[in-house]
């Protein structure tokens, strides 16, 4: 059974085109997990175009948390934001890669909003 | 709130009493603070165990402060055989230069000592009283006295070093000194504010720039500002005081590579706000247009992307507020960011526009078509909550959203004639008219910079439609004006406000109705003779001092004044002109958020609406916007229009070295309009021949 992590990544190797990132080139490093226990993916960007992989390479900023939390965020039932605040999740290196990224997280899965209702 | 220094670097400032000292309660604004939390909470300076007394307070910089001060505060008599100096420089957290002079023919020994502590209190927990929910504690740690908080994995603190080395307790720092006569001991202090992460790792909180860069920098900035030459010293106090206020605002997020835009006041708004930072975009562009880039580019950065109901965020959704500290953190409060206005979506379209006609700079444009492209989706679908053409708002967060998602954002402010309020969601008019101007604003970028035809006549086809609707909907036919709102049943919200005059700047209203308009902003219900009122005399809910039910707002005024221009109402712009300019003079060359709304004949002089917040962006912005107004600036292709029109007294103004796409030009204006005098009102401007009352009363 794939967690919500695996999925996450997997969906984005498979996502095509962001337009939101079409500007951006550069990759970043995921730590997930506490000590000792670190899963490690690396995501390029390539002009919006997005390219996954687990091989150790260089990369431009990172972004370390704990399982639980990095679940959260990519379910939407957290936020990468105050995740940061809160000292939950670390980032280093550019932040204007990781503050873009950080707008393809999916919102909440429920919303009142009227355009937003009955979507899933 | 009297007697209160305050001092800052970007969202980094410090708040004191006169002395320099740091007593704060927990719902008092003093202290250190930075990224919305209070670093530092006492810090009390004393001297064989006594207080001191001030002598003076020179404020030296925004950023830098200077107090004189002797043993035996609080008495007359003062022992002046000893004194004591302190420098204090924002910096990361601020550095303080403590000096202690023996003026006497006798060496002195002394105990200096510096009591401090901090209660880590977010702005919010200042603003609303709330407790703590974390461990506070405190250590000596070699060199330093270091204050933390802990709450799960949220670690902030505080590290105070000296040098030369203090006696450190957890309580303070202790010098036991000796100063030869006519001599001096000087020592210097450190307190910097840390956020500690995941896996322990530090991390300073710094300012946007180091101490020493400052003065600099300060001066650059106001080298690069256009010279404003006139017969009238008031405007040219007011002028360099709205520049330099305009510099202390400057905030620079983590991601703007040190380049900076308007945060929205101090103390409680040091941070990005949509609307305060693009409609401080908008007024200073003809003197410091980088302000507006950095704007664009990093609400464009923060844009909507998803629906999150806690949020009010939406796709395309410009943000409303952004915070830092552990309300945000920990969710107790939306702001990380929080997107709840129906305003500064459209707007970013305007000041995107209004930004190329000034700089040319077309990179920009194309760099964010996707935004612009986003927000006038957002105006078109999202913000049509009722699916009717028009921008609704209505909040999804119930606990901690905004109710009024409009600049007139108070529980109030939208009322019927009988004082009744309307039911959600609500459609406020210059929302429309912000709509409205966006799309054709954005039909200009689309065809000169996106290429794309069709979109733009698609946009321009949306605004037609909405003018006329608006035009059928909204104007209150037995008033001859435009509703406040439309309620959710579409009946009209029938106060006279001043929202008509956002209207004029917008291009909503045809000619044909614009006089009706001008004569309601000019006339006694609206125009106070300072200004016009947020809503007009005689209405059910007016108040002068209510906060957007009769008061003055600078910020207010200066949109309507260049709506006024738009329409050729030179006149009744220079008089608004004059009369904010007026009593701007009263407050120093500092217009205060809001003044009350009473009559100019009745008070003489503009009474201050009480608010904790100053210097407040967009009335620093204001006379800038004024001055704009006044000498008639317009871009036009490659090269400014120049069409003064001054009310007469104000002299002659010239406006050197203009920044823009012509490069730098110079504009003339001498005063010659007879603005209405109403009596013996507003005799002054730009006479010497009386001398007035000068310090603004406060109610």
């Amino acid at each position: 059974m794939p967690t919500a992590t695996d999925q996450f990544f997997a969906d984005l190797a498979q996502r095509g085109e962001e337009p939101l990132l079409r500007r951006s080139s550069g990759s970043i490093r995921f730590d997930i997990g506490a000590k000792g226990h670190v899963e490690r993916w690396f995501v390029t960007v390539d002009h919006g175009r997005f390219a996954v992989s687990r091989r150790n390479q260089k990369a431009d900023c990172a972004v370390l948390t704990d399982a639980d939390v990095f679940e959260n965020i990519v379910t939407g039932e957290d936020n990468a934001f105050a995740a940061l605040l809160r000292g939950a999740l670390e980032a280093e290196g550019d932040p204007e890669l990781l503050l873009l990224f950080q707008r393809v997280f999916s919102g909440p899965v429920r919303s009142t909003h009227p355009a937003a209702v009955g979507r899933g | 709130m009297a007697d209160q220094v305050r001092i800052l670097n970007g969202n980094t400032f410090v708040v004191s009493d006169e002395r320099g000292d740091i007593e704060a309660s927990r719902t008092d604004p003093t202290g250190l603070f930075a990224w919305d939390t209070r670093f530092l909470s006492t810090w009390v300076l004393t001297v064989d165990g006594e207080r001191l007394g001030t002598l003076s307070v020179d404020d030296l910089q925004y950023f830098e402060t200077r107090f004189f001060l002797a043993p035996g505060g609080g008495t007359v008599y003062i022992d002046a055989k000893l004194s004591v100096m302190r420098q204090r420089t924002v910096t990361e957290g601020f550095r303080e230069r403590l000096a202690v002079l023996n003026h006497g023919e006798e060496a002195v020994e002394l105990t200096v000592r510096m009591e401090a502590g901090s209660d880590f209190s977010d702005l919010f927990d200042v603003k609303n009283d709330e407790a703590k929910k974390g461990e506070l504690y405190s250590s000596v740690e070699r060199d330093r006295l270091v204050f933390g908080y802990r709450r799960d994995t949220f670690h902030r603190a505080t590290e105070i070093t000296s040098e030369p080395r203090a006696i450190m307790d957890e309580h303070g720092l202790i010098y036991k000194i000796r100063v030869e006569p006519q001599s001096h001991w000087t020592c210097e202090l450190h307190v910097t504010p840390i956020l500690i992460g995941r896996n322990g790792k530090r991390t300073r909180l710094g300012g946007p720039k180091a101490a020493e860069d400052m003065g600099d920098d300060l001066d650059r900035w106001l080298e690069g500002a256009p010279k404003l030459e006139c017969e009238w010293g008031p405007l040219r106090q007011t002028y360099r005081r709205s520049l330099i206020d305009l510099a202390a605002l400057r905030f620079s997020p983590l991601t703007s590579a040190g380049r900076s835009l308007p945060a929205a006041g101090l103390p409680w708004f040091m941070t990005m706000f949509g609307r305060d930072s693009i409609f401080t975009s908008l007024q200073s562009l003809p003197f410091v247009p980088e302000l507006a880039a950095t704007t664009l580019r990093e609400l464009a950065a923060r844009q909507g992307s998803r629906f999150d109901d806690f949020r009010d965020e939406d796709p395309g959704r410009i943000l409303h507020e952004m915070r830092y500290g552990e309300s945000a953190a920990f969710q107790d409060q939306p702001h990380s960011p929080y997107y709840g206005n129906a305003d500064a979506t459209a707007l970013f379209v305007v000041l995107l526009d209004e930004y190329e006609r000034w700089t040319g700079d077309k990179a920009l444009v194309r760099d964010l078509e996707l935004e612009a492209r986003a927000a006038l989706r957002w105006v078109d679908e999202y913000a049509d909550l009722l699916g009717n053409g028009y921008v609704w708002y209505q909040r999804r967060n119930e606990k901690s959203g905004l109710e009024n998602q409009c600049w007139k954002d108070s529980w109030d402010s939208i009322s019927y004639r009988d004082g009744s309020l309307p039911g959600f969601p609500r459609a406020t008019c210059e929302l429309q008219g912000y709509a409205y101007d966006a799309r054709m604003r954005g039909a200009r970028l689309a065809r000169l910079v996106w290429k794309d035809p069709d979109y733009a006549n698609k946009l321009e086809k949306q605004a037609a439609d909405l003018k006329r609707r608006f035009n059928r909907d909204y104007w209150v036919a037995d008033g001859e004006y435009y509703a406040l709102a439309l309620d959710a049943e579409g009946r009209q919200v029938d106060v006279l406000t001043s929202n008509i005059g956002h209207l004029l700047w917008s291009g909503i209203v045809p000619q044909s109705r614009a006089r009706a308009l001008a004569r309601h902003l000019m006339g006694p219900r609206l125009f106070s003779g300072w200004g016009v009122r947020t809503l007009a005399l005689g209405e059910k809910r007016y108040n002068p001092i209510g906060y957007h039910v009769g008061t003055v707002w600078p910020f207010d005024c200066s949109f309507i004044a260049w709506g006024l221009r738009r329409y050729g109402f030179k006149k009744e712009a220079a008089q608004i002109a004059a009369g904010i300019l007026d009593a701007a003079e009263y407050f120093d060359g500092r217009l205060p958020e809001a003044f009350g709304g009473y009559p100019r004949e009745e008070t003489k002089y503009p009474v201050q609406y009480p608010t904790a917040c100053s210097p407040q962006a967009w009335s620093t912005g204001a006379p800038l916007l004024l001055l704009r107004t006044m000498l008639g600036l317009q871009p036009l292709e490659d090269s400014l229009v120049v069409d003064a029109a001054l009310p007469a007294g104000i002299g002659q103004i010239e406006l050197l070295g203009i920044p823009g796409r012509w490069g730098r030009v110079d504009a003339f204006g001498r005063g010659l309009l007879r603005t209405d005098r109403q009596g013996r009102m507003r005799p002054e401007l730009g006479t010497a021949a009386t001398k007035r009352k000068r310090s603004a009363a406060v109610v």
